[in-house]
């Protein structure tokens, strides 16, 4: 195999990438990474699948995710991935920043900021939402849903509601750890995601 | 009859009886002292591993137990008590600000075991609904006072205190937010708990002392529950670095009671034999005036007996006068209680090992002078003739030094090799010296005449010369052995940060915020003792195998373990040089990579490379977001966990991940003692997502663990030494003894005293310096072996030290040689003659 290192990555990601392929840039932690499972069972792989075999819509799948990372990564990961060229971004950030109680302003100032880089280059964003576990209480829990209804429609996104739709708290689509979806949980999400997906594509096309 | 004649002989024998009871009591005290502090250090380090946890056995999950597991265990075991316990993470709100706080809500009577100390001097118990304690931090972060109200989830809680000390928490390398404790009442009227909410649940059970193998009960607990969302939890699990330090600990005094023990030992075979020597013709003298050979076998036997028992009895209350001592020490220096504990299975153990290594002299020592002839008492025969099977009167004293060994080494692979060196190396040693001896002839050269006669006794008594060669041999071995293993496990546990370890830990900084948290450390005195940048990645594959990381591929629960682990992906760090908490144990580090280089370069950790079954050269391919690098393994490195730095498994050469997104992990240490909670704040209001953990009480809690433990390899090196000088006294003195029929032939035949002092002098520095080489050389490969094997640790050696040792064994030598012989050369021929 011809290994490249990091430091010519965009000449590797443009090798990759045919001009009929829509680029889809997914950012986010480790919901998104597949933590835990393997890469082929994440959810984003499985959509770049489902994409493929079932719609026949040829898109390439970067799968930009760090587990642990939080959403004041999401521009400097931006910048870097725009050497491949993304026409629509997945931003699937904030979940860390809500479970170590960072302030929901900061949280929107860095989701924000990334926001504007990806309009800047023209890619389109998709932000998936997420929410926090009642346990944070009320207050909390409120007003970080409410960040992501703010930032659609002062940005008017397309949006994915709630990432963990039907797989948050089920004993069955989760991990032993109860946080991290396994491969049943992944192919849920992969479900949540695909018609918003699926419809900025069809419009792309 | 035989008492009277027990009580005669060792009435005539004072200097042997006093040398024997120093012998055995000192070999004993360190023996007996290592058996008092040994048990009071486990049993303080077990109910500090108890109070960690709080109860002997607990259930956590991330997910809801059913109750029916807890029926298991308490139909399973004799529960006296059990509770539950729901740990979570909520925003307390206080005063329009809001902050997270790990909540955990207790049952009645946990913690179990320790006690949770409150700042107004009381102990945390019986807490109401509305009451929670928190922890001090928050006093300074939100303004909170006693008696003000904070609003977790739907209800208010009354600050009732805030936590001084909690047991539960000194083990831990910091949390992402300070707790509060409220009761599990109190937790159900906050309505944390619903549909979605992430809380780790547990139930402690409380056995008692009626439980003894916790470890094998966690084993059939966590088989019979059978669910890998479940973990199943024990006091000596809690925390690993304390387990560590006490692993090596028990080893290591389980090594120095053995060394001690054998040297004592070599000491009273050396006396005993010397005894009987000296005895001999009274053997003869008994069986002329009609004495059974049973019965002069149990006067000597007697006299071992009491000789066993007062020795014993004496390093015993020896060893139980030190103990309190050291144990001062140990608790002055560590700030931990180190207590002797005095109880009758540690007493009857010394005692029993004490007499019983005496007593086992008997058959191998005194059997064959029970065959002396009457035609001694009118001989000049220095040497009672040995039979061969008289070689298999030992074999009791092997049998016996086996089973000792590997009772006091704790291990049946130590004790083993132990007794199975020695034996080994007596049953090829003597042979081979002897062949070795027979081929060398003292060349006819102008060598001056004391040198000549020295070099023929020895080539030509090649049994006397094999067997001081041997004694010191093996005393020297046994006396460096301890110092090097101690240096090696001294390496092992050295502070690379000492006085100036880690107070925080901060993590998620991204790369434009490397410059403020900079400047604010600077602003706050803090040290930087390490900035790593951190890349996610996923191993695919070593030297093109696939690993295993589908889940359904797994068979047992440990596999689908296993493949998640590998699942959840790597963290890369890339630097050039080796951290000041690493050590390069094979290869070289990675080159910089340029553009033009088929792959790039790695070291691994050690435990993690044979983990993953990697080696020095292997081929690793990494997908590091989305982009495959191919990678040689070129080094693998040992972690110095003492240092409590940032470690990361695969580190790459520069020029490969510089340019992939990354964030930052930083230690700062904190020498002037600044305010860190004023530098927490200023961290979470100007860089929000850097999360800081403050690591100070527990690296201090287990420095201190660390140090208490280099002193008592420090004390029991110095009690082993001690011993082995005492048995190179009695080898010693008993040789030169053993040569008053020589020095007188020498007077008759002219020669003067000094002259004479000098023959003898060499000829036991000539034996005693290939004795010490041999010696130390045995006890370095030893020291290797046993680093290597049973420490896992980096083999390391102190040439001042050993050359110290070395010496003084020589000078010691030399000294009592000297004082013997020119005590025998200044006693009359016809007084030397008269006493044969």
């Amino acid at each position: 195999m011809n290994m490249k290192p990091l430091l010519i990555v965009s000449l590797v990601l443009l090798n990759t990438i045919t001009f009929a392929q829509t680029n889809v840039l997914f950012i986010g932690d480790s919901l998104t990474a597949g933590y835990g499972v393997q890469k082929e069972h994440s959810y984003p792989s499985l959509v770049e699948k489902e994409l493929k075999e079932t719609h026949k819509i040829d898109a390439k799948i970067i799968n930009g995710s760090i587990s642990g990372s939080t959403s004041a990564s999401g521009p400097s990961r931006l910048k870097w991935y725009l050497k491949a060229k993304p026409q629509v971004l997945v931003l699937a950030l904030g979940a860390n920043d809500g479970l170590r109680g960072f302030k929901v302003e900061d949280t929107k100032k860095n989701l924000e900021q990334t926001i504007s880089i990806a309009k800047e280059n023209n890619i389109q964003v998709i932000l998936v939402g997420m929410q926090m576990p009642p346990n944070y209480g009320e207050q909390y829990t409120s007003s970080f849903k409410k960040m992501f209804s703010d930032l659609l429609t002062k940005h008017h996104l397309k949006s994915v509601p709630f990432l963990l739709e039907k797989v948050a708290g089920e004993k069955d689509y989760n991990q032993e750890d109860g946080i991290h979806p396994n491969e049943k949980g992944h192919v849920q999400m992969a479900k949540n995601v695909m018609p918003t997906l699926l419809s900025v594509l069809k419009e792309k096309k | 009859m035989i008492l009277k004649i027990i009580h005669r002989e060792l009435k005539s024998s004072p200097k042997f009886i006093l040398l024997f009871v120093l012998n055995l009591a000192i070999g004993l005290m360190g023996l007996a002292a290592i058996e008092f502090l040994k048990q009071g250090f486990n049993e303080e380090l077990a109910s500090k591993s108890k109070a960690i946890l709080g109860a002997d056995l607990a259930l956590s999950s991330r997910i809801k137990i059913h109750s029916d597991k807890e029926e298991l265990i308490r139909q399973r075991l004799p529960v006296e008590a059990s509770t539950k316990v729901v740990s979570l993470f909520s925003m307390g709100l206080y005063n329009g600000q809001s902050k997270l706080i790990n909540i955990k809500a207790m049952g009645e009577g946990f913690p179990y075991y320790g006690k949770i100390t409150l700042l107004s001097g009381n102990e945390l118990k019986d807490m109401k609904d509305d009451e929670i304690y928190l922890y001090q931090e928050l006093i300074p972060q939100m303004g909170l006072k006693v008696g003000e109200l904070l609003k977790i989830g739907e209800a208010q809680f009354k600050v009732k205190d805030f936590i001084a000390d909690d047991p539960g928490q000194n083990m831990q390398f910091g949390a992402l937010a300070p707790r509060g404790y409220i009761s599990l009442e109190g937790l159900e009227r906050a309505k944390l708990l619903q549909k979605g909410s992430t809380a780790f649940y547990s139930y402690y059970f409380k056995l008692g002392n009626k439980v003894k193998d916790l470890d094998k009960v966690k084993e059939e607990i966590t088989k019979e529950i059978d669910d890998n969302a479940i973990r199943v939890e024990i006091p000596a699990t809690t925390s690993q670095q304390v387990s560590r330090v006490l692993t090596y600990l028990n080893d290591f005094l389980g090594l120095v009671s053995l060394c001690g023990l054998f040297l004592s030992s070599f000491g009273l075979i050396y006396l005993f034999r010397s005894f009987l020597h000296e005895r001999r013709k009274e053997f003869a003298i008994f069986k002329f005036l009609g004495l059974k050979k049973s019965k002069i076998f149990f006067i000597y036997f007697g006299e071992l007996l009491i000789l066993g028992l007062v020795g014993s009895v004496i390093g015993t209350l020896l060893g139980l006068g030190a103990s309190p001592l050291i144990s001062t020490i140990l608790t002055s220096v560590s700030g931990q209680e180190v207590s002797f504990s005095l109880n009758m299975k540690s007493i009857f153990v010394v005692l029993a090992i004490g007499i019983g290594s005496t007593l086992i002299l008997a058959p191998a020592l005194l059997l064959p002078y029970l065959g002396i002839d009457y035609k001694i008492l009118f001989s000049f025969t220095d040497e009672v003739q040995k039979k061969w099977r008289d070689y298999f009167l030992f074999l009791p004293m092997v049998l016996f030094y086996w089973v000792v060994s590997v009772y006091l080494s704790n291990s049946f692979i130590i004790g083993s090799i132990f007794v199975g060196t020695f034996s080994v190396l007596t049953i090829i040693g003597f042979p081979l010296g002897n062949i070795l001896l027979q081929k060398i002839s003292v060349p006819r050269s102008k060598r001056p005449l004391e040198r000549k006669l020295a070099l023929t006794y020895i080539v030509r008594h090649r049994v006397t010369t094999l067997f001081v060669f041997s004694s010191i041999f093996l005393s020297t071995f046994l006396m460096i052995l301890i110092p090097t293993i101690k240096s090696s496990l001294e390496k092992e546990l050295e502070m690379p940060t000492k006085g100036n370890g880690p107070s925080l830990f901060l993590f998620d900084i991204q790369e434009e915020q490397i410059g403020s948290l900079t400047s604010l450390a600077k602003k706050y005195e803090m040290g930087e003792l390490s900035l790593s940048p951190m890349v996610s990645a996923r191993l695919i594959s070593i030297n093109g195998e696939i690993l295993k990381t589908d889940t359904k591929e797994a068979l047992t629960r440990e596999e689908q373990r296993e493949v998640r682990m590998r699942n959840r992906g790597v963290n890369l760090t890339f630097r050039n040089t080796i951290g000041p908490s690493e050590i390069l144990i094979e290869g070289r580090l990675p080159h910089s990579y340029s553009p033009e280089d088929p792959f790039a370069e790695v070291t691994l950790e050690q435990n993690y490379a044979s983990r993953i079954g990697a080696k020095l050269n292997d081929m690793l391919l990494f997908d590091i977001l989305d982009i495959p690098i191919k990678a040689k393994v070129v080094g693998l490195r040992q972690v110095r966990w003492t240092s409590f730095l940032p470690n990361f498994f695969i580190n790459f050469g520069p020029g490969v991940l510089e340019d992939a997104p990354k964030t930052y992990l930083m230690a700062l240490s904190n020498p002037k003692d600044s305010d860190i909670n004023a530098f927490q704040s200023e961290t979470a209001k100007d860089l929000s997502n850097v999360s800081v953990i403050d690591v100070k009480r527990v690296v201090d809690k287990i420095s201190g663990i660390i140090e208490s433990m280099s002193i008592i390899l420090l004390i029991m090196a110095a009690v082993t030494f001690v011993a082995g000088l005492l048995v190179v006294f009695s080898l010693i003195s008993h040789q030169a003894r053993t040569r008053a029929v020589d020095i007188s032939l020498y007077k008759i035949l002219g020669l003067k005293g000094e002259r004479i002092s000098r023959i003898l002098n060499e000829e036991i520095l000539i034996q005693s310096f290939l004795g010490v080489l041999a010696g130390v050389t045995m006890s370095l490969v030893m020291a290797f072996t046993l680093s290597r094997v049973i420490f896992k640790s980096t083999f390391s050696f102190n040439t001042l030290e050993i050359s110290i040792i070395s010496l003084t064994i020589l000078a010691v030598i030399y000294f009592i040689n000297s004082t013997v012989v020119s005590r025998i050369v200044t006693k009359k021929v016809h007084d030397v003659f008269s006493d044969l």
